[in-house]
């Protein structure tokens, strides 16, 4: 059976024949000790020195490497900018040199790729696509090389972008080694377990790591690694740890290759040295190995595994899958999506995973807007806040392979199904993503009444995948659930289903539980009944609204009955002292869930200045409490609401303001209390299908290159909350994405923010823009380098001095 | 390298950061940023470098010997004057603050202007543990106050060149954008002159600043505190 628990190695396949993998050593440090100045750019001794770099490569080839790094670790566009040589001169000169020293010996030639020199998006600027192109350009650059090597990385979303640059543009093997802290995480916080399924599934041919630590702390982190992967490891150690005051390390040659029978012992296969080694320390190495019985690797069963950089989620016990990013029956939604509120989406993450969500689906579809451009986004910036693993869910396969491409880690793809348009054109993108499937139980005839039906598609589906080069085990089943009230007869077949699948195919299984009371009264009772039969019949994943307590509830109870929670040690940490709020009862005992107990009997007067109060003390739970209690009665409109209370109260904290009464915190807290009273006026409107209101649309942005937003997201709070809707582009905003902004939504105020001098002036370009383009708006610019006179020197019509004075420039302008 | 931890932050001069002018915080924005305080004591991982060069005065600037870089301006001719060494210096709080601060303005704006404005404490409160350390080193040296890259006419286009010089990309995961913003956002990238002779301090201020009719404590009559 295909499986990834079954090692094809590809390329450089030669070499695996022998009893190890003897790489080569430091080639930085070396060239430090013959006077590389520090700062200078070593990849241009390849054109300039390049008998000293020869010379290197001659040493470590006579000790015994059978690869060597050409050097070429930082010759991308970004580090080489400075440099006067292009990046195909210096890789070219590189390999060119590196071949020379290798020329009658069997030692091949690896083209080395370091990271590029800057952080990806949302720490730093620097796109995934971006990234991409950097890498294709080195790769295209050193395709005479006989294999490709990443080392040093410590992002994995810039590991994946490489390795797709090398898979999508060459045929080479690629060997990627990621540089752990002692912590055993790389700087981006990525951990060793995501790291190996996600290369393991991408398609690199060997793992490990390199730099940073000396051999004895790199052993716990293989021996960790190991667990995680059946791939062929790599290990290239500092020599010891870095004095980086004297550029010293501490651990000699014969240390050092003592030190490496440890990792012989893990049966690691590539071995070489990493800063501070040299020609010494890998001929020692060599005759240490040589003598030494390097541990057999033998294949092992690896637990079935989702994953962000951050959090492994194995499947070796039901998670949840939140469902509610899924605009399907939400017009708030809906709405969100319209105006581009990605905003919306994180806070429906954040708040499915502290209700105990441990993936998230992600929907985005919806007629009329983007799907693709969407998900991509969604997906960006979801990964940017949340560590849980997501699962892509889209019918269209262009926009899963969007979503896949920029994922970071290993997802699931949501979904595929036993048509055989669907399993050709998904599984593919599967495989090549390295993720996790759900096959649904359903072909061209429809969904099979009988379980028998349905268990012979899953089966299909299993093959077929297999047959692609998906393992196994990455396939998971959704056998479907009915709707009782209207094929009753049905429920019981889908349990079937699942529990064969589960046991005969051994495959995971999934299931949208909420389907099943459509059209019955109380439908959390049903719902909470499904969820534990289907749990008690082998389902791994349900797909339910995690911030349901009873549904959570039920989940986290089967957990301890099924000797999973062991003690009971979730359960109670859960649910000491939380009384349940059930459709059948209205929770009237001790304290309810996630609620503030009002007086409902409170006179109207009394309320409104209670509101008022809560908004001035910057008391969120009670603004909105208040708010509902407000609305829910039959003498009070929520526009009154708005107009007597919400506008005056925060004029009041405004005025306040600028009379230096009061502070920033104390209005943005007023502010966030206005916002959730705003968001229960909304909520009501759609309820009662109004249309929420809105004065006019303003488009928001940090301009192109500054990633700064704190100031620019003050400014839409309080916007939000005097009634405009607010279309936030976000931070390092293309000029002409504000452009077709403006234009799109038919924008009267644009509003632009900077916050570095050296954006200045792509804030001064994107009104050039908005001018030349003849858009029909006013410009607002703020932002602590900004001056009145500039701001008037770059075209501007407003100066804003704070995000107070930008809500009054919006008054003046839209009214 | 020592280990360099956040402990408890100065609450006084995040009231400052905030906009206070001196005035106290009411006790709704105190709980706050006690909050604040004590996520960025659990989240941050303080990470720092520093190296000490020689330095001669060339044609061009101030030459740091054995590097490529070259300090140009009035501003750091001045600030180090009858200094013969420097130390390049920066440090981090590296990107779990980052993180935390995105997660933070999503779930309520005001909490997360307070932890961005008790970051900025943070990470200076850092940097006086690591000018701490230097001073321990150099006990019969004079030393003069951080100067930051970007301050005064010292331009701020030499930060790559210095975080390439530190290693502190490899070392620390600090780099910089195309703008010259530090990634993560909390980091700091600065100099101190050696002397062996005494320095008369020359007084931080505004007019060596590169905010200078720019800054936003300037513009509400408050200093920084630089």
């Amino acid at each position: 059976m295909n499986s990834e628990n079954e090692v094809t190695v590809v390329g450089f396949k030669e070499l695996f024949n022998n009893k190890y993998i003897l790489l080569d050593g430091a080639m930085g440090t070396m060239l430090q000790k013959r006077g590389l100045r520090l700062g200078a750019i070593p990849e241009i001794m390849n054109i300039e020195q390049p008998d000293i770099i020869r010379e290197i490569h001659k040493e470590y080839v006579a000790a015994g490497s059978q690869i060597i790094y050409a050097n070429t670790f930082g010759a991308n566009r970004y580090k080489l900018k400075s440099g006067g040589y292009s990046v195909e001169e210096i890789i070219g000169a590189g390999i060119k040199i590196a071949k020379e020293a290798t020329e009658g010996t069997d030692t091949l030639v690896a083209l080395d790729l370091g990271p590029i020199g800057q952080l990806l998006e949302p720490t730093g600027s620097l796109s995934f696509e971006e990234a991409y192109d950097i890498y294709k350009q080195e790769i295209l650059a050193g395709i005479d090389a006989d294999l490709v090597v990443l080392e040093t990385q410590t992002d994995l979303l810039e590991v994946k972008a490489a390795l797709l640059a090398v898979r999508e543009n060459s045929d080479l093997p690629v060997i990627v080694t990621m540089t752990f802290e002692p912590n055993h995480r790389t700087f981006t916080g990525c951990s060793i377990s995501s790291m190996a399924r996600t290369l393991s599934l991408l398609g690199a041919d060997a793992i490990g790591v390199n730099c940073s630590l000396g051999p004895k702390e790199i052993l716990p982190i293989i021996s960790e690694l190991k667990k995680w992967t059946n791939l062929p490891l790599a290990v290239k150690p500092n020599a010891g740890l870095p004095d980086p005051m004297t550029n010293t390390y501490d651990v000699d040659e014969f240390a050092f290759a003592d030190s490496m029978k440890a990792m012989a012992d893990l049966g690691v296969f590539i071995y070489g040295g990493c800063c501070g080694t040299t020609a010494e320390y890998i001929k020692l190495l060599k005759e240490t190995l040589d003598g030494y019985n390097i541990a057999k690797h033998i294949p092992k069963m690896i637990p079935v595994t989702v994953c962000s950089p951050t959090q492994s989620v194995t499947i070796s016990e039901p998670r949840i899958i939140g469902e509610r990013i899924n605009p399907t029956g939400k017009k708030k939604f809906k709405e969100a999506l319209l105006n581009n509120n990605i905003n919306y989406i994180l806070n429906q993450a954040i708040e499915q995973i502290e209700a105990g969500a441990d993936i998230l689906d992600v929907n985005v579809g919806l007629p009329g807007i983007d799907e693709k451009d969407m998900m991509i986004r969604s997906v960006k910036a979801l990964q940017g806040v949340v560590d849980v693993p997501l699962q892509i869910d889209s019918t269209i396969p262009e926009v899963l392979e969007a979503a896949l491409r920029v994922y970071n880690g290993v997802p699931i793809v949501n979904s595929v199904n036993g048509e055989e348009k669907s399993l050709h054109s998904v599984l593919p993108i599967v495989k090549k993503y390295g993720a996790c499937v759900v096959g649904l139980a359903l072909d061209e005839g429809g969904i099979p009444k009988t379980a028998k039906g349905r268990f012979e598609i899953a089966k299909k589906i299993m093959e077929t995948a297999i047959s692609y080069g998906i393992p196994k085990e990455n396939v998971f089943i959704d056998c479907l659930t009915l709707t009782a009230s209207a094929e009753q007869d049905g429920v019981m077949e889908t349990l079937v289903a699942l529990k064969r699948v589960k046991e005969e195919l051994g495959l995971k299984t999934v299931l949208g539980v909420s389907n099943i009371s459509f059209g019955l009264p109380n439908r959390e009772l049903v719902n909470q009944a499904f969820l534990t039969m289907a749990l008690q019949n082998g389902l791994d994943l349900p797909i339910i609204n995690p911030n349901i307590t009873a549904m959570t509830g039920a989940f986290m109870a089967y957990k301890v009955l099924a000797n999973i929670d062991k003690n009971s040690m979730g359960f109670i940490d859960r649910f000491t002292d939380v009384v349940l709020k059930t459709t059948t009862t209205s929770g009237s005992s001790k304290k309810e869930e996630n609620t503030v107990l009002f007086d409902t009997s409170t006179p109207l007067g009394e309320l409104k200045a209670k509101l008022f109060h809560a908004i001035d003390s910057g008391l969120k739970a009670e603004g909105a409490g208040y708010t509902k209690q407000l609305l829910d009665r039959d003498d009070y409109e929520s526009m009154t609401l708005v107009n007597e209370i919400l506008i005056p109260a925060l004029d009041k904290t405004g005025d306040l303001f600028e009379k230096g009464k009061i502070f920033l915190p104390q209005l943005i807290l007023s502010a966030g209390v206005a916002q959730s009273c705003f968001e229960v006026i909304k909520d009501k409107m759609i309820e009662s299908n109004n249309s929420p209101i809105s004065k006019g649309k303003i488009v928001l942005c940090t301009v192109k290159g500054d990633i700064h937003d704190i100031g620019k997201n003050i400014v839409k709070v309080l916007l939000e909350n005097y009634g405009y809707t607010v279309i936030d582009l976000g931070k390092d905003v293309d000029y002409q994405v504000v452009v077709d902004a403006a234009i799109k939504h038919q924008a009267k105020l644009v509003g632009l923010s900077a916050l570095m001098t050296t954006t200045l002036v792509s804030m001064k370009e994107t009104i050039r823009l908005l001018r030349k383009n003849n858009v029909d708006c006013k410009v607002v610019v703020g932002g602590a380098v900004l001056t009145a006179e500039y701001a008037k020197e770059i075209g501007a019509d407003y100066y804003a001095k704070d995000a107070k004075e930008t809500v009054d420039i919006a008054k003046e302008v839209i009214g | 390298m020592k280990e360099v931890k956040l402990t408890a932050l100065n609450f006084e001069e995040g009231a400052r950061y905030l906009g206070y002018k001196g005035n106290t915080p009411d006790d709704t924005v105190l709980k706050l940023m006690k909050w604040a305080e004590n996520e960025l004591i659990n989240t941050s991982v303080p990470r720092y470098l520093y190296k000490k060069f020689p330095i001669i005065q060339g044609d061009g600037g101030i030459e740091v010997i054995g590097t490529s870089i070259v300090l140009t301006g009035n501003s750091v001719k001045l600030h180090l004057k009858n200094c013969n060494e420097v130390y390049l210096i920066c440090g981090t709080l590296s990107a779990s603050v980052d993180k935390l601060i995105r997660i933070t303005e999503l779930k309520d704006m005001a909490s997360a202007l307070i932890l961005d404005a008790m970051a900025g404490v943070a990470i200076e409160q850092i940097m006086d543990k690591v000018e701490n350390i230097i001073h321990m080193e150099n006990t019969d040296k004079f030393l003069t106050y951080r100067f930051g890259i970007g301050y005064g006419d010292l331009p701020i286009e030499l930060e790559p060149d210095f975080l390439k010089v530190l290693n502190a990309e490899k070392l620390i995961g600090l780099c910089s954008t195309e703008s010259y913003t530090l990634s993560p956002r909390k980091s700091v990238i600065c100099i101190m002159g050696v002397s062996d002779e005494e320095i008369i301090q020359r007084k931080r201020s505004c007019s060596v600043c590169n905010m200078q009719g720019r800054c936003e404590f300037r513009k509400r009559g408050d200093r920084c505190g630089f």
